[in-house]
């Protein structure tokens, strides 16, 4: 079982500054996980250059393997010393995780990361080590299905000063509102979400410093696979459907022709999701004009093709995650919800041209292609992997 | 039995294909014949034109009006009907 860690994160920026002093950077690779929150000291635009420098180096070094030290001696040679105070403009942490499981952990000058486990607040042992003169604390652990662990920037752990806390949120409050929060099973944008909003709330809607969580939470890894498109060979029709049918996870067939080819090879009648009218009773039906669903066992949406893409790519233009979709139950809001509800991405493009749709073909693409690849432009940027093969 | 097969793509349902049903479904009710055929939706049959595309078992019809379901009844698939008791 592989598993996924699903992140997310906000910045408040303190009051009257326009930029936030935190930077977040996150770099993905199907075999590597990488996050950086960086805090650059003071606030405004100075902070927010040192914060991002520092958190785009270290990604970045980190991901090409780059070792702490490494990393800490390119920051120390590239950006300036606060002479004042004998301080580095910016601090960071980074958790580094291969294979979804082994993850490494390496804080300078932040608060500590927090692990919930099983319902606990964990505590990792932390060994601390010099490096250039600096002070670091590391942790190697394992990251295990169902932890969530949450990044905080300063400006959380002194959340509302003076006010309701005297002392300010504090990293104790902070872990044990975490771990309660933990009990509903949402996901990492909701978790990021509660925990900005108490901020928020905490500094009462002024905040003091510039305040950042980074949200994580482990769990299984969503795969869905896309067939859409019959196959250029008619003989490659019965592989088609077992590939579909085979593959591991949320199952999905666009497009008429391929929905009946499906029901062929299954053997297995393709029936539209759709009653007379006046047997609806007062089930809503559908908006006039919205392409229909059907269904085949063992499939888990079946849709058309051209219309359905097309409007799921309009979806997808106007929702960053799965939360912003419009509710509907309508193809496109259901291939979009699947989309943006999974980690992997498989999309077969059967190639077959249509002679009905010849007009379709724009620069050696068929529309089909091209909304596919939009998608697949889409969830990528979404940190997503996605693979697209033609059939 | 019959099978009526009524394109519920997004063309044909812009173009009235639930009225076109539902009027349909009235026209087998008159005649009780609820029994003998079976109204289903189906996906674009890729021949969006200017009126609705319906099946009659295996016969296919493009640019069919919504309004004329009595017609369509009478005169694509009564006959069938027929056709069916007398074999
Ligand atoms: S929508 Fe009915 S034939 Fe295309």
């Amino acid at each position: 079982m592989r598993l996924f860690i699903e992140v997310a994160w906000d910045s408040l920026a303190k009051h009257g500054e326009e930029l936030c002093g935190d930077c977040v950077r996150v770099a993905t690779t199907p075999q590597s996980f990488i996050v950086v929150l960086s805090d650059g000291l003071g606030s405004g635009v100075k902070a927010n250059i040192m914060a991002t420098l520092t958190a785009e180096i270290a990604a970045s070094m980190f991901q090409r393997g780059a070792s702490v030290e490494e990393v800490i001696s390119t920051l120390v040679a590239t950006l300036p010393e606060c002479s004042v105070r004998k301080l580095a403009y910016a601090t960071f942490a980074a958790l580094l995780v291969e294979r979804g499981r082994d993850a490494y952990l390496v804080e300078y000058d932040t608060p500590p990361l927090i692990l919930i486990r099983g319902g606990q607040i964990w505590s990792l042992p932390r060994v601390e080590r010099e490096v250039e003169g600096r002070k670091i604390h590391e942790a190697h652990f394992w990251l295990q299905e169902g932890d969530y662990l949450v990044m905080v920037s300063d400006g959380y752990v002194h959340a509302g000063v003076g006010g309701l806390y005297r002392l300010g949120w504090g990293w104790q409050n902070i872990a044990v509102s975490v771990r309660r929060w933990v009990q509903t099973g949402g996901d990492a944008h909701s978790l990021v979400r509660a925990l900005s909003n108490t901020a928020m709330r905490l500094y009462d809607g002024k905040p003091g410093d510039d305040s950042t969580a980074v949200a994580m939470r482990v769990r299984r890894t969503v795969v869905a696979t896309i067939w859409t498109g019959p196959p250029a060979d008619r003989e490659q029709d019965a592989q088609a459907v077992a590939r579909l049918m085979k593959s591991r996870g949320i199952k999905v067939i666009c497009g008429g022709t391929t929905a009946q080819i499906a029901a062929r090879v299954l053997g297995q009648e393709l029936k539209v999701d759709w009653v007379p009218p006046s047997k609806r009773g007062n089930t809503p039906s559908r908006a006039r004009g919205t392409p229909p669903t059907a269904r085949l066992d063992g499939v888990d949406l079946v849709t058309e093709g051209i219309l359905t893409l097309g409007q799921t790519v309009s979806l997808l233009e106007q929702a960053k995650t799965v939360h912003d979709l419009p509710p509907g139950e309508d193809a496109a809001s259901r291939l979009a919800r699947i989309l943006l509800s999974a980690d992997e991405i498989h999309f077969l493009v059967g190639t077959a041209i249509n002679p009905n749709q010849v007009a379709d073909v724009i620069r050696g693409e068929s529309m089909r292609m091209l909304y596919v690849k939009e998608l697949a432009r889409q969830l990528e940027q979404r940190n997503k992997s996605v693979t697209l093969e033609r059939i | 039995m019959i099978t009526v097969t009524i394109c519920v793509g997004s063309s044909c349902s812009v173009r009235g294909s639930d009225e076109f049903a539902d009027a349909l479904e009235r026209e087998i009710e008159k005649r009780g014949l609820g029994d003998r055929i079976r109204l289903v939706g189906a996906f674009c049959m890729e021949q969006c034109s200017k009126g609705i595309s319906v099946k009659v078992d295996d016969q296919q019809y493009r640019e069919v009006h919504f309004l004329e379901a009595a017609s369509f009844f009478e005169r694509e698939i009564l006959p069938r009907l027929n056709r069916e008791e007398s074999s």
